[in-house]
């Protein structure tokens, strides 16, 4: 069992805003009750109740809660950001809008519809026009190579391969921001199964291991466990190099879903995750809180999007709750 | 030993006991409200009105700096520090030093730890208002300890300087001088 840090006062203000704001998470109960309604008003009337609706412009149509959902996350662990003494612990959740955005900006385009975590869009314009010197480290370097991947190759699935390998080395490198060790197994977890995730995926769009390769590695100390992986071919000789809980899940995500098995491992992973963080709820000042809570934050947003946009494709309600993620409420 | 040495040595010793007792119990209190404090500020930036239910919660880690202050009051009253004839020797005066230590060096750690559960409690009322009785218990019993050391401190201050003894060395030596 991971021990968890001892108790900080430094963290006594942000983990009572947390015990506040856990109060006002959804329940496993709610989010069945809401996949199962047959009229898609009955949802809508549901979210109202939701602390979302303090985010909701009055008018708001179905298809808009997506984005209200979104920023009110965003929004929320921003705000949390500001009271943690090491923000790298909120940055774990929102970065990825930043390095989307830089998707957006090295191929030259001016709009950048996901919410700034620390790249304000004026900077991004500046990399809009090809000139990433101002940003700062490590997105400096992380653009600087995207556009040169863009100049090389005009490649959009290049440049998403560089810029997810540079999200993941920057997540990686907020692990020695902390002693905490719940929350260094987590972010070493989570790179790696997010790594995987994202070789899984330009696999199935046949990209080569060998142009994955030049960008993703290294990888911190997981560089050996990657290079194992790119160089074992098929997906289903990955559990065999991969090792620990991660591995594990692989072999469960290909052993049970073989039509879909990197969404598959993508959600058993994420419950995973979950689960190391829900050690953290009993901890009463400290960062494991705050990423506890997090964490069960960042699950009910998927599950909420998840029911929204899965409601008005009209997929089945039980489809639906396949693909839920844990969210301790 | 020359009496007044004796004297100014045993009123030092007493002295210094009641200045541990009241400085370890202050800062300890200090300490665990501050700790008590931050965990309520964050409850109270989502939950205004948890305010008078949170001020009990944040107090509690307080009564242990009155502590500290009652024990120094009774040594500097007990042996004539305050308005009287100082009539400490050496030996009583030590004896009084550790008294102090160890009652401020109790109320010290059940302040800190106090103030941890007490912020526990908050965290817990934060989450669940209807629990606000359950979560004052906990702290409270923390407190048990607190009243423990300062009723040993004042019955072995009372014992120290209410014995024959402490008189009649003096008496001794005046008497041979």
């Amino acid at each position: 069992m991971i021990a968890l840090t001892p108790f900080n006062p430094d963290w006594g203000f942000v983990c009572g805003r947390v015990s506040t704001l856990e109060a006002r998470l959804l329940t496993p109960e709610f989010f069945n009750t809401m996949v199962s309604h047959p009229k898609l008003e009955d949802v809508m009337r549901q979210l109202q109740d939701t602390p979302l609706r303090d985010f909701a412009v009055s008018g708001a149509d179905f298809q808009d809660w997506s984005g209200i959902i979104d920023q009110y996350f965003h929004d929320l662990v921003k705000s949390i950001r500001k009271d943690c003494p090491n923000p790298a612990i909120a940055n774990l959740f929102i970065l990825r809008d930043d390095y989307q955005n830089l998707k957006i900006a090295v191929t030259g385009q001016n709009t950048y519809p996901f919410p700034s975590a620390t790249l304000e869009p004026e900077k991004l314009a500046g990399v809009s026009g090809g000139d990433a010197s101002h940003l700062p480290s490590p997105f400096r370097e992380a653009a600087s190579a995207a556009l040169a991947s863009v100049e090389e190759t005009r490649n959009q699935q290049m440049v998403d391969v560089v810029l997810d390998a540079a999200y993941l080395r920057h997540i990686l490198s907020l692990r020695e921001t902390t002693k905490s060790e719940l929350v260094r197994t987590y972010i070493e977890d989570f790179v790696l199964s997010h790594a995987l995730v994202a070789i899984w995926r330009r696999y199935e769009t046949g990209v080569s291991a060998k142009a994955i390769q030049r960008y993703l590695i290294p990888m911190g100390n997981l560089t050996s466990t990657l290079s194992a992986v790119l160089n074992a071919g098929e997906p289903s000789n990955w559990p065999d190099v991969v090792r620990g809980s991660i591995g594990e899940l692989l072999r469960q995500a290909i052993e049970q879903d073989e039509s879909d098995a990197a969404r598959r491992f993508e959600d058993l992973s994420t419950n995973h995750l979950v689960a190391i963080t829900q050690r953290g709820q009993g901890q009463v000042s400290g960062p494991e809180r705050v990423l506890a809570y997090l964490r069960t934050l960042a699950s009910e947003a998927h599950n909420l999007k998840l029911i929204v946009c899965g409601r008005l494709s009209r997929i089945e309600p039980d489809n639906l709750k396949r693909r839920m993620r844990v969210a301790h409420g | 030993m020359d009496l007044q040495l004796s004297v100014e040595l045993g009123r030092g010793l007493a002295f210094t006991g009641a200045a541990l007792a009241f400085a370890l119990g202050g800062c300890g209190s200090a300490k665990g409200i501050g700790i008590a404090s931050q965990e309520a500020a964050g409850v109270l930036s989502e939950k205004p009105g948890l305010f008078g239910r949170l001020l009990v919660m944040v107090a509690l880690p307080g009564t242990q700096g009155f502590y500290g202050f009652i024990t120094a009051f009774m040594m500097a009253q007990q042996t004539g520090l305050i308005g009287g004839t100082v009539n400490v020797t050496p030996g009583t005066g030590l004896a009084l030093a550790l008294i102090g230590f160890g009652a401020g060096l109790a109320l010290y750690v059940s302040a800190v730890n106090q103030g941890q559960a007490s912020a526990a409690g908050i965290a817990l009322i934060g989450r669940r208002e209807d629990a606000a009785g359950r979560a004052l218990l906990f702290p409270a019993l923390v407190e048990t300890y607190a009243v423990v050391a300062l009723l040993a401190a004042i019955l072995f201050i009372l014992w120290l300087t209410n014995s024959a003894e402490t008189s009649n060395v003096l008496e001794y030596i005046r008497a041979a001088q």
